[in-house]
């Protein structure tokens, strides 16, 4: 990537562009397809901006392309008011003490990823495409064919099991 | 035992995708066609300034950038703001690791002082001090902004970060806001805390720090600090560690890496213990995958006063052959002081 750029990008477009595009209609299902090619493009420019900073010990080029993808099209969506959705945070939680004080960011991310992984589905897949993918829950439940309250129950279930995980680590309500 | 403070107001940030996790689909479904893949290629090569016709706001910025680093590597090559002081430490980062007076001089001993400095919209970056082990390094820095900026938050980062020994090396970063004595003031201390499966004395931290920013009172991010400063730090502080040899080897195992290794011996200092492994194995996947995925609370050291050290910060990496597991102290312990070292429930020997 860094000896021969061009290359280096049209290969990963060709390798994931696809997978980025999904990951982006996925966030942003009514963008048109301009603002989902300016977006993609977007994703690959930071990646080349970030690409030092990518390493493969703690996930793979999917994964890092995924983050970057998501980053970009939550911040089009809150740009262009589509995005009715905030962060997952603490306080969401119920938790009021900041809970940088308790865990490292690492550890944070660690417990997040095995708490939401071990979610049975479709508990897993309604998470995910609420808080990582900032999905409605008419949208999702669309989606899964469930009534929208099953799909709150169930994030409401997933929220409880982050919070208590949380809690054992130290950090207090 | 954590020494990371950073904001982190979204709590699936750093939440890592993978659509094999899952039953159901989760992605829309969608194509990249051949056209759309040259356009969006041709837009990428614009905005990174690689098209000569190209004039857009990012080639701007990488202009501007280029000029920075230009300007930069001048500075460095006629030494202009690289020197070594002759200066003592000033307590912070032994502040920091909550470090008494014995544990203090122990710093003292091992701390690299400098005076690196770079510029940028007025705003002065100034590398302080290193210490270290290996494969753990602490840079201290302060950050000077512009004439008429206060900086009186308790929390800061850098909007864009880059932070490199060497392309591919596994390691990991984070940075710390050091006690202010001065919350009036423009001026802060902070820490880069850094680990790699590489060993990093005698090398060059390749360090660039962007935009430093915060929260305004209604809880939105901020920029206070525009500019980008970049450093090289020789790594040049003396060794802490002390290798101890194995009685028996040690099977680590990775289930997230699939991957198992055979540890011979440890690396100890006052800042952090590492583990390097050859790699052999692969991960049999009926093996419980879950006891396995987190080494955070599988270190647990006992000291002579009977005190306990435990749950601290691990990061693991694995490149090539070896298979790393690395723990953070974030306090200053005697080695000379530990009477026992268990990793897993077991208690580790030494020949």
């Amino acid at each position: 990537m860094k000896s021969e750029p061009e290359r280096g990008l049209a290969l990963a477009i060709r390798q994931y562009g696809g997978l980025v595009k999904r990951v982006i209609i996925t966030i942003l299902p009514t963008a048109d397809s301009r603002d989902v090619e300016e977006c993609i493009a977007d994703v690959f420019f930071k990646f080349y901006q970030s690409i030092g900073r990518f390493d493969a010990a703690s996930g793979s080029l999917k994964n890092y392309l995924c983050g970057i993808a998501r980053h970009v099209a939550l911040d089009k969506a809150r740009k262009t008011g589509r995005l009715g959705l905030q962060p997952l945070t603490g306080a969401e939680l119920g938790l009021t003490a900041d809970i940088s004080e308790a865990v490292s960011r690492r550890e944070q991310a660690e417990l997040v990823q095995e708490t939401v992984l071990a979610l049975p589905p479709p508990d897993k897949e309604i998470f995910v495409l609420r808080y990582y993918f900032g999905q409605k829950i008419s949208e999702i439940a669309a989606k899964l064919q469930l009534n929208e309250k099953a799909v709150e129950n169930r994030l409401f279930r997933g929220r409880k099991k982050l919070k208590d995980a949380l809690q054992k680590r130290g950090v207090s309500l | 035992m954590s020494c990371d403070s950073e904001k982190r107001d979204d709590l699936m940030g750093d939440f890592k995708f993978d659509e094999k996790d899952y039953d159901f689909e989760v992605l829309a479904a969608a194509k990249l066609d051949e056209l759309a893949e040259q356009r969006i290629l041709q837009n990428v090569l614009n905005k990174v300034g690689l098209q000569p016709e190209a004039k857009t706001a990012h080639r701007k910025i990488s202009r501007r950038r280029l000029f920075v680093f230009a300007l930069v590597a001048v500075l460095l090559i006629f030494g202009g703001s690289l020197a070594v002081a002759d200066v003592v430490t000033d307590g912070q980062i032994a502040a920091f690791f909550g470090a008494d007076i014995d544990q203090r001089e122990i710093l003292d001993d091992h701390t690299q002082f400098l005076n690196i400095a770079d510029t940028d919209q007025g705003s002065t970056v100034t590398v302080r001090q290193v210490v270290g082990d290996d494969h753990n390094v602490f840079v201290q820095f302060d950050v000077e902004a512009a004439e008429g900026i206060v900086l009186d938050s308790s929390w800061y980062l850098f909007e864009d970060t880059f932070v490199q020994l060497k392309a591919g090396n596994p390691a990991g970063y984070h940075f710390e806001v050091l006690a202010d004595d001065d919350p009036t003031d423009n001026k802060i201390s902070m820490l880069l805390c850094y680990d790699s499966q590489e060993k990093v004395r005698g090398k060059t931290l390749n360090i660039t720090l962007g935009n430093l920013y915060t929260a305004d009172a209604q809880g939105e991010d901020i920029v206070v600090v525009p500019g980008e400063w970049q450093f090289k730090v020789p790594l040049q502080y003396k060794n802490m560690s002390v290798v101890k040899e194995l009685a028996e080897p040690l099977l680590i195992e990775h289930a997230a890496y699939k991957q198992k290794a055979i540890v011979t011996e440890i690396e100890i200092s006052p800042v952090a213990l590492t583990m390097i492994g050859e790699k052999g194995f692969f991960w049999d996947e009926k093996e419980d995958a879950e006891v396995f995925n987190n080494y955070m609370e599988q270190l647990v050291i006992t000291l002579q006063d009977g005190s306990v050290i435990d749950h601290l910060s691990s990061g693991t990496g694995s490149n090539g052959d070896v298979l790393s597991i690395i723990y953070q102290f974030g306090c200053i312990l005697d080695v000379e002081e530990i009477v026992k070292i268990e990793f897993m429930g077991q208690e580790l020997k030494f020949k």
